[in-house]
């Protein structure tokens, strides 16, 4: 039944017709931001300087140019790293702390305040370790100047959460509100089987959401490494001083929880994004079975999570901002450039991400059996 | 008539219109700048600006002449002399050589361009910086300052116009841009008013699609659409549906637009009505004869001309949709068209684009062709729907 289900699913055109108008959007940012112009050329020119792998023979006088042009760019590379090189050697997180609560005004108190502080100094002795281990040390695109962290993790992947949260929400309200559009609903309920056939169809919407929303991913991101190539720059970590981007009005380098490369980064970024469209998934899911409607169910949803995007500014600058970013769900998306690092002085805290997720799974797991629950209840 | 109450009623679904205000009111939280206000960073260097310029609107007038500069500069002594009492009782500053505004002046230019500071330095710096731009008194007036000194040294120049293009102006422009005044308007209020016509054309657009599509996939979906078909009277009953919804993006458009527009006066903005479209830091504008209310009322009606018409597209596209979900992804698809094309077409719409070679009038010019178009796919929908076979269903 699954399978029919999904099948059906897969044959909505319209919802094909979306995923290539996102595919469309997503190439555009993509193209403006590395592929306009000379920007590609220049990224591959880059890519070759930083793995070493630009030509050194020249047969012709073309060759000569790029090779002269390449040994201007390896320089100014090589300074760019230098420059950067002594970020480490002073970092102090707990001074890091101090300027941002002084630019946002966010004044923690009590027994926050030293929880807060405990955070940073954990970040401080991760700061020692990646100077032990010259983590530091690793070559990629300089960050301040193409931002390619900032785009990929940040502008990009915001993008993607929404999209495929909305490609997620339709392919599960389409396929639950099916019976009731074609007006065989009252034909499938009579039945203990039919009325048991909407646990299937919500099983199946979000097996679908999942695959169309891993093609669009895919399909961004292989357009993505086609105009930014990552070859050979995949072992590098995330907190090495050349990725470093400015944010806040200061240039310090990502400090990750854990030793993480750049492939280790992208795969769990990925899997997160995944159990995030899947918790959407789960309350799309609830919120039909409250309303058995997909179009209020779908204006309900995009109403609670604008909702949740305007209260997820207000602070009590106590613990409780803790929980109520834990339990806000639209966090992962707020805080979406910074995964697995030191980001919001509230979640300072490693797999702060994972602790997210639970909770949100819990809140929608929750929605979900209730709505099943008074769903069953009606037709009863 | 009847019949057309009755497609209002059916559009107005009270459920959709509860949720249209709630997203109305998050809308304007996200997203709209007069919400923000007043915050700073609007083209401002802080909150203080433009309540200031409302002050000063309201003291001298929505402009003042070049021979009435006295006025100006009497306002400017007027703060200096609050400051330095400030000074006089600031311990710290005392202790360190500064009692007036001058000494004040000089400290900190010494300071910043000496290379590095020692502790005392820095710490001094410290408490300039709080004095002169944190401390919400005397920060206040700092600004305040700021603020009359940016009018003065706009007075008379063309700004926001490159040297190269200035030899392109005629004797007419060039005369219209070196007026012997200053319009008190500020910029930040222009920032605030067209990036706010921008997210305001795409809330309409938002409302529209909501409303329409629901209206139309509902009729559709009750089953009704053959009846409508089958006699001559039910096929006029599409026009009136079209007609239907025009008007309601009309009523919803006039309210939102007259909304924003009531919310002048509490944000203290609505004094700027007088004041000429133009302001000492931004006078490229080609309306700038008319008062910035006059400009606000055509720039609206623009916008509300472009919804109105854009209902039509929106009713043709909601018409196509056999179900909610269809329905909702031609929103997506369709509206950010909209929203793109009208961004593009109303953003600084009577900015004198002189770098671009554009005629000024381009952009209204292709929100009129849009609206005839619109016209013309109405009628060419209305002829449709009156020879529609129920065959075609």
């Amino acid at each position: 039944m699954i399978l029919i289900e999904m099948k059906r699913g897969f044959k909505n055109i319209f919802l094909w017709i979306l995923i290539a108008f996102f595919l469309v959007f997503n190439f555009l940012s993509i193209f403006e931001n590395y592929a306009e112009n000379d920007k590609k050329s220049e990224m591959s020119f880059m890519h070759s300087v930083m793995t070493g792998t630009g030509s050194s023979s020249a047969k012709d006088n073309q060759q000569k140019d790029e090779i002269a042009l390449y040994s201007e760019v390896e320089k100014a590379y090589i300074d760019y790293k230098e420059q950067f090189s002594t970020l480490y050697d002073n970092l102090d997180m707990m001074k890091i702390l101090k300027i941002k609560e002084a630019k946002t005004g966010y004044k923690p108190q009590g027994e926050y305040k030293n929880y807060i502080e405990k955070n940073y100094k954990k970040l401080q002795k991760r700061v020692e370790q990646i100077k032990k281990t010259n983590e530091y040390e690793g070559n990629f695109y300089p960050g301040n100047i193409y931002k390619t962290h900032g785009f990929l993790y940040g502008k990009l992947k915001r993008s993607l959460m929404i999209q495929t949260a909305i490609i997620m929400m339709l392919s599960v309200l389409y396929l639950l509100d099916y019976e009731r559009i074609n007006k065989t609903r009252d034909i499938v309920l009579a039945s203990k089987r039919g009325r048991k056939v909407a646990i299937d169809k919500a099983v199946a919407g979000i097996m679908v959401g999942i695959i169309d929303s891993m093609l669009l991913m895919t399909l961004t991101y292989v357009y993505y490494f086609i105009n930014v190539p990552y070859k050979n720059l995949w072992n590098t970590a995330v907190s090495a001083v050349v990725m470093a981007e400015s944010r806040m009005q200061m240039t310090y380098p990502f400090i990750t929880f854990g030793d993480m490369t750049e492939r280790k980064y992208f795969i769990a970024t990925v899997i997160v994004m995944i159990l995030f469209i899947i918790a959407v998934g789960l309350c799309s899911v609830g919120i039909w079975f409250i309303f058995e409607n997909s179009y209020f169910s779908f204006i309900f949803q995009c109403i609670i999570y604008l909702l949740m995007m305007t209260i997820i500014t207000y602070s009590w600058c106590n613990f409780f901002d803790v929980i109520r970013l834990l339990i806000n769900p639209v966090t992962l998306y707020c805080t979406g450039g910074g995964w697995f690092m030191e980001n919001d002085m509230a979640l300072s805290f490693a797999n702060n991400e994972f602790y997210c997720l639970m909770v949100l799974f819990f809140e929608m797991g929750v929605l979900s059996a209730t709505g099943y629950c008074k769903y069953r209840r009606r037709d009863k | 008539m009847i019949i057309l109450l009755k497609e209002l009623r059916k559009i107005f679904d009270i459920r959709l219109v509860i949720g249209i205000i709630v997203f109305t009111v998050l809308f304007y939280n996200m997203f709209m700048e007069i919400t923000r206000h007043p915050c700073g960073g609007q083209c401002t260097d802080s909150s203080y600006d433009i309540p200031f310029a409302a002050k000063l609107v309201d003291e001298f007038g929505p402009k003042i002449e070049f021979d009435e500069w006295y006025k100006l500069e009497n306002k400017e002594k007027q703060i200096e002399e609050k400051i330095e009492k400030e000074i006089a009782g600031n311990e710290i500053l005392n202790s360190n050589g500064i009692t007036t505004l001058k000494e004040l002046y000089e400290k900190e230019n010494e300071l910043y361009e000496k290379g590095s500071l020692n502790e005392n330095e820095k710490l001094l710096e410290k408490k300039i910086d709080e004095f002169t731009l944190y401390n919400e008194k005397t920060g206040k007036m700092f600004f305040e300052l700021q603020h009359l000194e940016n009018i003065k040294e706009f007075r008379g120049i063309i700004y926001g116009v490159s040297k190269k293009d200035v030899a392109k102006l005629d004797n007419r422009d060039a005369k219209r841009m070196t007026k012997q005044y200053v319009s008190l308007l500020p910029e930040g209020v222009l920032y605030i008013f067209n990036e706010d016509m921008k997210y305001m054309s795409a809330l309409i657009i938002i409302i529209s699609f909501v409303l329409i599509c629901a209206y139309q996939i509902r009729e559709r979906l009750s089953g009704v659409m053959p009846l409508y078909v089958s006699t001559k009277v039910g096929r006029k009953i599409f026009s009136v549906q079209l007609f239907a919804s025009i008007i309601a993006v009309l009523i919803v458009s006039a309210l939102q637009l007259g909304i924003y527009t009531l919310m002048y006066y509490p944000k203290g903005l609505a004094i700027f009505w007088s004041c000429e479209n133009w302001s000492c830091a931004r006078n490229s504008f080609l309306f700038d004869g008319i008062s910035f209310g006059t400009y606000m009322f055509i720039f609206q009606m623009a916008v509300l001309m472009f919804c109105v018409f854009g209902a039509i597209f929106v009713y043709c596209i909601a018409r196509l949709a056999e179900n909610y979900i269809w329905g909702i992804i031609f929103s997506i698809i369709c509206g950010t068209g909209m929203f793109f094309t009208v961004k593009n077409l109303t953003y600084e719409m009577f900015d004198y684009e002189l770098n671009t070679g554009m005629s000024v009038y381009i952009k209204p010019i292709m929100i009129v062709i849009i609206c005839v178009a619109m016209c013309l796919i109405a009628k060419i929908r209305i002829n449709r729907d009156k020879a529609r076979d129920i065959y075609q269903m």
